[in-house]
């Protein structure tokens, strides 16, 4: 009776463990068939639109806003002027998340732009939705070359091998300082915190002359943290060899940097807003108001904070801003970019997708 | 004698307690809606004063000016306005033919009938939409005020309310009616509508405030390169990423939501009455 209980479940695990074998194989044969695609991509017809007579009329959806979306318009225009094949239409969606969501409705209906500017974490969402010719077999087409871009944001939006977007609008996590409460707190403003603990030493000693920190809850700044440890936020890196199925930031460094955060709220030395809704922002407007002396955000809100405090309305701000304080000065690691990439439709005809590459690559010319 | 001074006594606690109540309500209602026209009239750099300001210091209207004009809002406004009205007046008119009917007609599969439109308030409309916009762009009415509007021109909330209203009706009223000669078109219009007036204010109240907040439908059935946005898609637009357009998003949304104050100020007894209607009878 027992041993055919033990037989039993013997077998049970066999079958698990085969089970988990076959999943293993399938999984194998999946990301052989992904790796496969980057030899046959789809093509990029950069011939057609050549030969084309007349004006190609494409449209580009972004997100941007401010500052940055009149600098998209000027580099827009001057495309349009430079040249008499495409003519390109900015609409501009209030946000990213608008924009995907109208994105994944047009995918029904057939209302769907030509280019369009996706944020950074749709990479692999993108890709599900086969609507979109991988810039790379444009880049191939037309030789392209990609020495004058960072390998870090390229790799960003690479996966297998193949680049699917451009990246377009880059961000990373900054520190930005008021030098006057930094000359308050007896801190020297020429050296602000290049590391987390130092930081924290920072932040305590800003707290005790009137000021502190401000610390917006945004993830990326998390992953960010790991980045920079050489730490990985979910498999496969970062699903950049495959899709992510699981997270993998449970790890020692994580909780340290988890500990030393709670360590700093706890404290009163910093104070938190959340990332999104009406206090995203506090941490930034806490420095004009003096309650902050530091904070970290995306060097995208760069232009829009200097263009602000260059009006004069916060004669107690000299504004100062550093590399983000990575985790430990001993470990090297990166910074993860942020922002987002372009992306070329596939639903729209091949002459389109060519004028589409003209434009994105335009774009991205760090002449720019 | 003191046993009634008692009851009065009791009775005077039981109104401070309830005045009190309604107070803290009030309060708790009206202060982010205070806040909003505060921080509106604010410059950039006092918003993250501390503690909060209460009363601006020197009051900036020009954000409202801003979100008008450049935030155009006027424009936004006026699709809104054309949208909603449709809304309110078509789930009116179906309502009231649809609630006659199943209130005072006989027809074959009446009760089946009635319990499909009620089924259809149980179906979220995040479920159906994907198929309107499927069939509205097929009609050719993406970006249009038709793919706006049609998709909610009749409403089972709308037909379910004023059936119970029209049930209300005396059968002896009908009767009466038939005697003089009414016919059931006349009946309707006479009789019928004008006895169900405040279901019919709040019907047009609640259809109103649900259209004019629409959000997710007037981003997907509008676009190409002129859409037709409606106000709250304008907002989104006017928030931004930087911190000087706080204020003007703000005064933005003092602008949207004026529209709604009226309109509860103007039906406010109806809305009242309607939800205490048939309560005492």
């Amino acid at each position: 009776m027992k041993l055919s209980r033990a037989l039993a479940q013997a077998g049970a695990a066999v079958i698990i463990l085969s089970g988990s074998a076959v999943t293993a194989t399938a999984l194998g044969a999946m990301s052989g068939t992904e790796a496969g695609a980057a030899a046959k991509l789809p093509s990029c017809n950069l011939s057609a639109l050549a030969k084309h007579k007349g004006v190609v009329n494409i449209t580009f959806w972004n997100s941007m806003t401010d500052a940055n979306g009149q600098t998209l318009a000027a580099i827009t225009s001057a495309f349009n002027a430079s040249q008499s094949k495409v003519h390109v239409t900015l609409v501009s969606q209030a946000s990213y998340d608008d924009t995907w969501q109208k994105y994944e409705a047009g995918l029904t209906n057939g209302q769907l732009p030509d280019a369009v500017q996706l944020e950074d974490q749709r990479t692999q969402a993108a890709i599900d939705t086969q609507s979109f010719l991988p810039v790379q077999s444009c880049m191939n087409a037309a030789h392209y070359s990609t020495s004058d871009y960072l390998a870090r944001p390229l790799d960003y939006w690479k996966v297998d091998g193949v680049q699917e977007a451009l990246p377009f609008a880059v961000s990373a996590p900054i520190l930005f300082y008021n030098q006057l409460a930094f000359t308050k707190a007896g801190l020297n403003p020429a050296s602000p915190p290049t590391t987390l603990p130092q930081m924290m030493a920072d932040a305590k000693a800003l707290k005790a002359s009137g000021s502190g920190m401000g610390l917006v809850l945004d993830p990326w700044h998390l992953e960010t943290w790991l980045a920079s440890a050489n730490q990985l936020f979910v498999n496969n890196q970062n699903g950049r060899k495959g899709r992510a199925t699981k997270g993998v930031f449970v790890t020692k460094t994580a909780k340290q940097i988890f500990t030393d955060l709670n360590t700093l709220v706890r404290s009163g030395d910093a104070t938190t807003n959340p990332a999104s809704g009406p206090s995203e922002f506090d941490n930034l407007l806490g420095i004009g108001s003096g309650k902050y002396g530091m904070t970290i955000d995306s060097s995208a809100d760069l232009g829009t904070v200097t263009q602000v405090l260059g009006q004069g309305q916060y004669p107690n701000v000299k504004l100062g801003v550093s590399a983000f304080p990575v985790l430990s000065s001993s470990i090297k690691g990166g910074i993860e970019p942020g922002g987002s990439g372009v992306y070329i439709s596939s639903k729209v005809p091949a002459i389109d997708q060519a004028a589409s590459w003209v434009y994105l690559s335009y774009l991205c010319n760090p002449q720019r | 004698m003191p046993e009634a001074s008692a009851a009065r006594r009791s009775r005077r606690w039981r109104t401070a307690g309830s005045y009190a109540a309604l107070t803290i309500g009030a309060i708790i209602v009206l202060v982010p809606i205070y806040f909003t026209i505060v921080n509106s009239l604010l410059q950039p750099d006092q918003l993250a004063h501390q503690p909060p300001r209460l009363i601006p210091p020197a009051a900036q209207w020009h954000d409202y000016r801003t979100a008008w004009d450049s935030g155009q809002l006027s424009r936004y406004m006026t699709t809104s306005a054309i949208m909603t009205v449709s809304i309110v007046a078509g789930q009116l008119v179906t309502s009231v033919l649809a609630a006659y009917a199943f209130a005072f007609l006989r027809f074959p599969f009446k009760r089946t009938l009635f319990l499909v439109c009620l089924g259809t308030l149980m179906i979220p409309f995040e479920v159906t939409f994907i198929t309107n916009l499927d069939t509205v762009s097929s009609l050719g009415w993406f970006n249009t005020y038709e793919g706006l509007a049609v998709p909610f021109l009749a409403t089972g909330f709308g037909i379910f309310l004023l059936r119970q209203a029209f049930l209300q009706i005396p059968k002896d009223l009908q009767e009466a009616a038939t005697l003089d000669g009414y016919g059931h078109w006349r009946f309707m219009a006479r009789v019928a509508v004008p006895l169900a007036r405040p279901s019919l204010a709040a019907l047009g109240v609640f259809s109103f405030l649900a259209a004019w907040n629409q959000y997710l439908w007037p981003l997907l059935a509008t676009g190409g390169t002129t859409p037709l946005n409606t106000v709250q898609i304008g907002l989104k637009q006017l928030v931004g990423t930087s911190p000087d357009q706080i204020p003007v998003a703000l005064a933005g949304a003092v602008i949207a939501f004026v529209p709604l104050v009226i309109l509860l100020l103007i039906f406010q007894k109806q809305l009242v009455r309607s939800l205490t209607a048939g309560a005492v009878k």
